[in-house]
């Protein structure tokens, strides 16, 4: 084979196995606990990573979907579930404003603390809305690692904003993939 | 007989098959009305005969196949009806309750079914109804309504419609990114009671889009209905499930409850908004709401001013509002209050409460009715047969998953109306009383006397408010039913109003000039419920239907 042709068959390797969801090769992230999973946006998706990282997967995480900067002191890895629900916002008491000042003061502190965020968005399209796409826009350029179920991103933003970092976005048909996804990256 | 045959299961799965198709190849059918200004998410569906909108394509088939089998109007919708309580479990079922308006054609009459559920005779609460569990279940009404309808005004035998709904359950059906929401939105609370947890829910995990979800118990109990009628639910096995999983939990609804409980057929309200006629859901439901906030916006130019304009969207808002606070008010149970519908409905009290609204200025303070939780969830279908019969047909379980008790052994979900009734006024809790809502299922007449079309959605509060929207759409506005549908639709909150972000940037701007906060939700958001309707073209005939992508509606037709 003519080296040319070697080349785009070794760069059609590599943009099938991206275009396939998974992370770019050589991602090589490893998360660690103690860890917290909150909400971003108070969606109930918050819930359904619980099951999947807690129960299914007994890892173990706290659990705070108000989660405070004070609420990171000993974490390892924050686990931040996306996605905006106008009745969850109400129910906690929070407007938009409030989740996004609670989310950039995690960022922060997570940031100074050396801790590891990984962005989970498991609500499909549904959770596509302009609010959702605000907090999505602020929490995947601090991320370490994306986890994104599909449904929720045929128009692949998630790459679009992970890109200008090289973070790994995992992209799965389903929750039980995601979960065998977080199994993988926290360490033993 | 033929019937039975196209009933059967194979040949109803074919004919599914088959009808899927020839609904996407009538899509391309040619349109009546303007055309959209902007692509429309779903087609509108033309058809020559018989049509069903419905927020489910499953409970949707299920209507035309009965119409194509020769059955009417009535027999569609109590067959779509019964399907769409199995599909659509989030958001009504048997342990539910509705409201129909049927129009007979050639008779030129109108009737409503009222299937309201009822304060069960010993109900107490020492603190406010809670949301959830046994004690937060009303009477339920869907059997016996949908029941009389067919016995009334159907032709066709019980197992003949509810056989699509059996099959359903048990065979049962992919679920899609509407319920897969829902579940997920609702997990903690399906996931603490058991048996709704295991019905929903895998590995703790909710079902997803794409996961078949079967409920075998909620098929048995169906083909008791099917075969015993409406005394299977309200005396037979399954009234005995309910009331011993009502006693073992501290419920309240007894045998003495359902054995009492009747579906009430009733006169429906009737208004106009310039030159249409069109009856509503009477008390203690809101059609009489509906047709004040349209009498009102009578009184104005409404068609002068663009569809998204800010002026148009202003005296909407306080058109509804004054409709909503005369609602909260005055209107409740005609069995137990004195509802005054001819001054609700009148034009001259219209007029005056038109004079109140001032287009450059928001209403300061409305004369405020009492708060009230209105449901949360519901579905809307609407049936037209080929002798030109209507149904517009409302029904719900109030919030979504109701109260999340589903009775033992039988895969009936049951209701959380209770929490429905007021702490005082026309609509305070009362043994046997039913609660009010804001449904309000609409057929209209030309101002020829023609049939013209059946309107109906969810969405709790905002029931009212889109309906409204929907008629002046189609009045005002000349809009297809489609495109009427799918128009961008808000809602006047106590700060300003909830939009759906696709108005234009001169209105937004106009309207935020004019002192409202905007609230912008998603675009097509459900929060502005379900929409389902079918115009009949005056000069062709033809059925036009439209069908709301907020959620999984369908129309379909032949």
């Amino acid at each position: 084979m003519c080296a040319w042709r070697g080349r785009w068959f070794v760069g059609g390797v590599v943009l099938a196995a991206l275009s396939a969801g998974t992370p770019a090769l050589g991602a090589d992230v490893t998360l660690s606990r103690p860890g917290l999973i909150t909400a971003i946006g108070q969606s109930a998706d918050v819930n359904v990573v619980k099951v999947l990282l807690n129960t299914q997967l007994k890892l173990g995480l706290e659990f705070k979907p108000l989660a405070q900067v004070g609420d990171l002191a000993g974490m390892k890895t924050v686990v931040m579930v996306v996605g905006a629900s106008a009745k969850g916002l109400g129910a906690a008491g929070l407007d938009m404003d409030k989740e996004l000042g609670r989310t950039r003061a995690l960022l922060q502190a997570a940031r100074a603390q050396g801790i590891q965020v990984l962005v989970m968005h498991t609500g499909g399209e549904s959770r596509r809305g302009k609010t959702s796409n605000d907090l999505i826009d602020v929490v995947v350029p601090e991320a370490a690692y994306v986890v994104v179920v599909a449904s929720g991103n045929k128009d692949k933003h998630f790459q679009a904003l992970a890109s200008k970092r090289n973070t790994p976005v995992a992209e799965v048909e389903k929750l039980s993939g995601a979960g065998e996804v977080v199994k993988g990256l926290f360490a033993q | 007989m033929k019937m039975s045959r196209v009933m059967k299961h194979t040949r109803w799965m074919r004919s599914a098959l088959v009808a899927g198709l020839a609904l996407v190849v009538s899509a391309a059918g040619a349109e009546t009305q303007a055309p959209a200004k902007a692509r429309a998410r779903n087609p509108q569906i033309v058809a020559q005969k018989g049509m069903v909108a419905s927020a489910h394509p499953l409970a949707s088939q299920a209507g035309v196949e009965v119409l194509k089998a020769g059955g009417n109007a009535v027999d569609a919708a109590v067959a779509a009806a019964f399907a769409l309580g199995v599909v659509e479990p989030n958001a009504s079922g048997i342990g539910g309750e509705g409201m129909m308006i049927i129009y007979l054609a050639r008779r030129g009459v109108a009737v409503a079914i009222d299937y309201r559920s009822t304060a069960p005779a010993t109900a107490k609460y020492e603190k406010a109804v809670p949301a959830l569990g046994h004690t937060s279940v009303a009477v339920p009404g869907t059997v016996a309504g949908l029941t009389l309808a067919l016995e009334k005004y159907g032709t066709m035998k019980l197992p003949t419609v509810m056989m699509p709904a059996v099959h359903l359950a048990a065979e049962g059906f992919k679920i899609g990114e509407t319920l897969g929401t829902a579940i997920t939105d609702h997990l903690v609370d399906l996931s603490a009671r058991e048996p709704a947890g295991r019905l929903f829910t895998v590995g703790g995990l909710p079902l997803e889009a794409g996961a078949v979800l079967k409920n075998p118990d909620l098929a048995a109990s169906l083909r008791k209905i099917s075969a015993g009628g409406r005394d299977a639910f309200y005396r037979g096995e399954l009234a005995d499930a309910i009331v011993a999983d009502m006693s073992a939990q501290g419920g309240f609804i007894t045998k003495q409850d359902l054995e009492a409980y009747k579906a009430i057929e009733r006169v429906p309200v009737k208004g106009s908004y310039r030159g249409y006629t069109i009856y509503s859901a009477p008390p203690p439901v809101a059609g009489v709401s509906l047709l004040e906030m349209l009498q009102i916006l009578e009184n104005f130019p409404v068609a002068k001013y663009p569809a998204q304009s800010a002026t148009r969207i202003h005296l909407a808002a306080e058109a509804m509002k004054r409709g909503d606070a005369d609602m909260r008010a005055f209107v409740g149970d005609p069995g137990f209050v004195t509802v005054p519908v001819d001054w609700l409905l009148s034009k001259p009290y219209a007029k005056i409460r038109a004079s109140e609204i001032r287009l450059d200025a928001i209403s300061a303070t409305i004369a405020p009715g009492e708060p009230s939780r209105e449901p949360a969830s519901t579905t809307s279908l609407s049936v037209v047969d080929k002798d030109g019969n209507m149904v517009a047909l409302t029904q719900t379980i109030s919030d979504y998953f109701g109260s999340t008790v589903v009775v033992a052994g039988t895969g009936i979900l049951l209701n959380n109306e209770m929490k429905n009734f007021s702490r005082s006024g026309p609509n305070v809790m009362e043994p046997g009383k039913r609660m009010r809502t804001t449904i309000a299922p609409s057929i209209m007449l030309t101002p020829a006397g023609k049939t013209f079309a059946t309107l109906g959605t969810p969405g709790a509060a905002r029931i009212l408010t889109t309906m409204t929207l929907l008629v002046q759409n189609l009045v005002d506005y000349k809009m297809g039913i489609q495109d009427a549908i799918e128009a961008p639709r808000f809602f006047p909150e106590p700060t300003g109003l909830a939009i759906e972000p696709r108005l234009p940037e001169a209105t937004t701007a106009a309207l935020t000039k004019m002192g409202y906060v905007l609230r912008p939700l998603l675009a097509f958001d459900p929060f502005f419920g379900g929409a389902q309707g079918i115009v009949i073209d005056p000069a062709t005939g033809r059925r036009i239907g439209g069908a709301d992508p907020r959620r999984d509606g369908a129309v379909m037709g032949y």
